[in-house]
């Protein structure tokens, strides 16, 4: 087992945990599943009160807590907004997550937003941007936070390396941890025909702090990470090799879109929670 | 505070020499994304499988499908008067016409009523601004501030000078909305709390003319109700920050003693001020 310490230096993580949705907050706290940790949407809860912030109150009472945002925009050029780290701190403060993580992408350019994963050109001027401003972000918040690969439907024309040469780049001028998303490790590596096991071979097994596991859509010409299905045979083949390489990460089953009764996460998370339970931890070696 | 915005600027400042590239090729991928004619050519690689035009239209459409699914959400009860379809498609012409300014897609739709009130097609139904307000005020009350109730026992209590000298403070949950249609039935026809019904908006009589709405939280929930003139009247009072001497004193001037302390008894039960 390869448990986390909090961000806060309070509690540790382990274990496969699910993604917390608004459709299951009274499965939850009616039936208390045995289920080691939840992940709130950080953009869900940065409202002033309501049902929301009740809701994860009460789930926070009974499990440990990590928030996933995807509105720092840490690749944009614009100032980051100081209002959203604000609250972002602020929730920090109240719910003590053990893990603090956002994505590797720009979402926001010149004051306008567009809400989404966008990639960046992987060059070493934009590894070295996105890397100022997460460790402006860490040392607002006080401790070190994850960032994600996400998903990608293109590639820049000026893009220098590859996107896990980029990655490791940007977590070593960063200092920060990485958040490893199986599920689009493998839709991009399909959408950009690269090897997806020698990605992961690439990537620095200390900083790996969490593992993501969710469902793609197969549109035919490419594959679209909706997080609106269960995880595809071949990311479960992708996460065993993961589970090799990191070891006993926490891990996470998402899901999104077309959200499901609870007992299918919950089956879901059992299938992970075996892979997690068998897996020999084979390599070591950090960077 | 003040150290906090130092702190980022030095690094943006440090930062921005870099990032003016970045910034042109961000602006470009905006541009397109809400819409604008954009040549993704120009700066996306291209596959065999996929044309730089085919792979910049996976973003822009996650981005409008996004918006679309988040206008539903917080415009339920417009959605339902004006059908999916046409929903949709107004949505899209608000999406290209008002970018997201906010990190935070809880703020997304502030405009969308006086959309409504232009929207050409949407001429002959003049009230769908309104039933809009309804709908953004009801998503506000949902965030709101968590707040102490001000009960009417509380108020009651007090010495009769404080009493008068009290300006009350409204709930930060609670918005009124003045409509010149009956816009609190047409809320409840088309926002399903009560269930099926067989009424249509189109049943309505339009000559009953103006109506008010107050949204407001009662704890976790959201309230929606139709309020008289005198309360109205008291509430926009309060939202003046005029004491309650005063309210009353104007109110008498306007109604008996009896229709004024049933007024106020009624809005302390509905949980519109708070401590």
């Amino acid at each position: 087992m390869r448990p986390v310490q909090n961000a806060l230096g309070m509690s540790s993580l382990s274990g496969v945990g699910i993604g917390l949705r608004a459709t299951h907050y009274q499965t939850i706290l009616n039936s208390l599943p045995q289920v080691p940790w939840f992940e709130a949407l950080t953009d869900n809860y940065m409202g002033r009160g309501g049902l929301p912030l009740h809701h994860l109150e009460r789930v926070a009472e009974h499990y440990p807590i990590t928030l996933h945002g995807v509105g720092l925009s840490l690749g944009s050029t614009d100032p980051l907004n100081t209002t959203y780290l604000k609250k972002l701190k602020q929730l920090c403060e109240r719910f003590q997550p053990v893990l603090v993580s956002d994505h590797l992408c720009w979402s926001s350019v010149s004051n306008v937003h567009g809400h989404d994963l966008f990639p960046l050109p992987y060059t070493e001027r934009a590894a070295k941007h996105i890397g100022d401003r997460i460790q402006a972000v860490q040392d607002f918040l006080g401790h070190r936070i994850l960032v994600e690969n996400v998903s990608s439907y293109l590639q820049y024309k000026e893009s220098m390396q590859t996107e896990a040469e980029f990655l490791v780049d940007v977590i070593e001028r960063a200092d920060c941890n990485l958040l490893c998303d199986i599920n689009n490790i493998f839709v991009s590596a399909s959408n950009h025909n690269f090897d997806a096991q020698e990605y992961l071979e690439l990537m620095p097994v200390d900083r790996v702090q969490e593992m993501h596991l969710a469902g793609y859509e197969d549109q035919g010409t490419h594959l679209l990470d909706t997080h609106g299905a269960k995880v595809h045979a071949p990311v479960w083949s992708l996460y065993e090799r993961a589970l090799q390489r990191f070891g006993q990460v926490p891990t996470l089953i998402e899901w999104d879109t077309n959200i499901p009764e609870f007992s299918v996460l919950m089956a879901e998370r059992d299938k992970a929670a075996a892979y997690h339970a068998d897996v020999k931890h084979h390599v070591a070696s950090g960077f | 505070m003040l150290m906090l915005n130092t702190m980022l600027l030095q690094v943006f400042e440090g930062m921005k020499e870099k990032s003016d590239s970045l910034q042109q090729l961000y602006n470009e991928f905006m541009n397109g994304v809400y819409g604008q004619s954009i040549y993704p050519e120009t700066f996306i690689q291209g596959s065999a499988r996929l044309s730089p035009q085919q792979q910049f239209a996976a973003y822009r459409g996650s981005v409008v499908g996004n918006l679309s699914n988040v206008l539903a959400d917080i415009f339920p009860s417009v959605n339902r008067c004006l059908g999916k379809n046409f929903f949709e498609a107004m949505g899209l012409r608000y999406i290209d016409e008002h970018p997201s300014t906010s990190p935070s897609l809880d703020n997304y739709g502030q405009a969308f009523p006086t959309f409504c009130d232009n929207f050409t097609p949407l001429k002959e139904y003049p009230y769908i601004g309104d039933l809009a307000r309804i709908d953004w005020a009801w998503h506000q009350a949902f965030h709101a501030l968590d707040e102490q109730v001000l009960s009417l026992t509380a108020i009651q209590g007090l010495e009769p000078e404080q009493y008068l000298a009290l300006s009350l403070q409204p709930s930060e949950s609670l918005h009124i909305i003045d409509s010149s249609y009956p816009i609190f039935r047409i809320w409840q026809l088309t926002s399903g709390s009560q269930g099926h019904s067989e009424h249509s908006v189109t049943s309505l009589n339009f000559e009953e003319g103006a109506e008010c709405a107050l949204v407001w939280r009662i704890g976790y929930d959201v309230g929606v109700a139709s309020i008289s003139k005198i309360e109205r009247r008291f509430l926009r009072l309060v939202e003046n920050r005029e004491t309650l001497g005063t309210i009353f004193a104007i109110l008498l001037s306007e109604y008996s003693q009896t229709q004024v302390m049933t007024c106020f008894a009624g809005l302390c039960e509905k949980q519109c001020f708070v401590a």
